[in-house]
């Protein structure tokens, strides 16, 4: 198992190699750590890149958000989303550029979850409700490797769910050893994620493995479960996964509260999915 | 109830819900009907979609069908967690939201008109030279 593990970090420093995704990346992280540069400044880095700069305000500007008014400027969207959101939107764009046309219904599913965990994280009073929805968009980062770097061992994978009835990640363990959410977390380790973005990656299936941030992995977790049950997007397999009990205790939500927002979904999920992937 | 992008909207529709700002704060009322000023107030507030009435279904039959449709493949997205009555509690939220005209994804549209297609010809004869007539 450790060889295919090597394996795997080996076709993921692949990753390393693709375009727009470090350049842009490490010069904004660069401009920030200096401390010398304004919100501006940066907003203008970023806006040298037209085509970069447009996605990230339509991300921006999404439902999950929610904003009432529109984010005009990369400036306005990081004042208001603040740096590390621009940053995970930046890294998003580039990330689902890569599966552009390969996987529409990945792409619904994670815009899906990045909704719902915003809407959660208003009932539970999650302090960053930004970061939540940056949590949902990112969590399936390592399906998104699966499918663009790793297409032979996806075509087993995707077998054993459709012939044998697996679920994805029973598949994806039972081909590679281990699950999207380990090749996720290698991912946003070699990028450098916040580590609070790291937790929902690697723990979304299992919350109570979330160290730096388990409330928020919880929100991700029944997030995904929710937008798999609603039947929004497509996640890899057609099955709703288990709801861990341990994360159902930290949200403390009141089925009133579960309403709210199924009631968001029904607003926000319907007939939306997806328009943002063309852009 | 349907919703629909501000831009698609048609006059004489009419609101099924209050079209509301992130904070509350109420923009228009339901029960309103569509017109062309309404239509250009609420484009101009940059309000993305509302809901109005109507589902648009061709007949009860059809809508029937679409329904029963959809709940059959939401109660297999929750086939394997039956168990749990947390879940299966989510499952009967999602279930009358269906009724309420929330869907998971758009109802069927009509087929659109098939493009006549140019008769087959069968494929390319090749004569032999003998059989060519001169012109």
């Amino acid at each position: 198992m450790s060889d295919q593990r090597a394996e795997a970090r080996k076709k993921i420093q692949l990753l390393k190699n693709l375009p727009t995704l470090p350049g842009m990346i490490e010069q904004i992280s660069r401009a920030v750590d200096s401390k010398r540069f304004t919100v501006a400044d940066i907003g203008n880095l970023i806006s040298r890149d037209q085509v970069l700069s447009a996605k990230v305000l339509k991300l921006a500007n999404s439902a999950f958000f929610g904003f009432s008014r529109k984010v005009g400027s990369l400036t306005q969207a990081l004042m208001l989303l603040g740096f590390d959101v621009v940053k995970g939107l930046i890294l998003t764009s580039s990330v689902f550029d890569m599966m552009k046309d390969r996987d529409q219904g990945l792409w619904e599913h994670s815009m899906g979850v990045a909704t719902a965990s915003s809407l959660l994280a208003q009932q539970v009073d999650l302090p960053d409700a930004e970061e939540a929805s940056l949590g949902g968009l990112l969590h399936d980062l390592g399906k998104v490797v699966l499918r663009a770097q790793m297409t032979e061992d996806m075509q087993s994978i995707v077998e054993l769910v459709e012939v044998e009835g697996m679920s994805i990640r029973q598949a994806e363990q039972e081909v590679l050893g281990f699950d999207h959410s380990h090749i996720g977390m290698w991912l946003a380790e070699s990028w450098k994620l916040p580590e609070e973005l790291m937790d929902p990656i690697r723990w979304h299936h299992q919350p109570e493995g979330a160290r730096k941030a388990p409330l928020l992995t919880a929100v991700v977790h029944l997030a995904d479960i929710m937008v798999r049950g609603y039947g929004h997007g497509d996640g890899g397999d057609p099955w709703v996964p288990e709801l861990d009990r341990g994360a159902l205790k930290l949200l403390n939500l009141t089925p009133q509260k579960l309403e709210r927002v199924v009631d968001g979904i029904c607003e926000k999920l319907v007939n939306t999915g997806g328009d943002l992937a063309q852009g | 109830m349907i919703r629909v992008p501000v831009q698609d909207l048609q006059e004489g529709q009419v609101l099924a819900q209050d079209v509301a700002r992130q904070d509350g704060m109420v923009l228009m009322a339901k029960g309103n009907t569509v017109t062309a000023e309404v239509k250009s107030l609420l484009l101009r507030l940059e309000v993305e979609a509302v809901v109005v009435e109507g589902d648009h279904f061709a007949s009860e039959e059809e809508r029937q069908a679409f329904l029963a449709e959809m709940e059959k493949e939401l109660f297999k997205r929750f086939s394997r967690v039956e168990s749990d009555p947390v879940l299966m509690g989510l499952r009967e939220m999602y279930r009358r939201r269906l009724h309420q005209g929330c869907y998971p994804r758009p109802r069927p549209q009509p087929p659109p008109e098939p493009e006549p297609e140019a008769e087959y010809q069968g494929p390319p004869v090749i004569y032999a030279k003998k059989d060519r007539k001169k012109p």
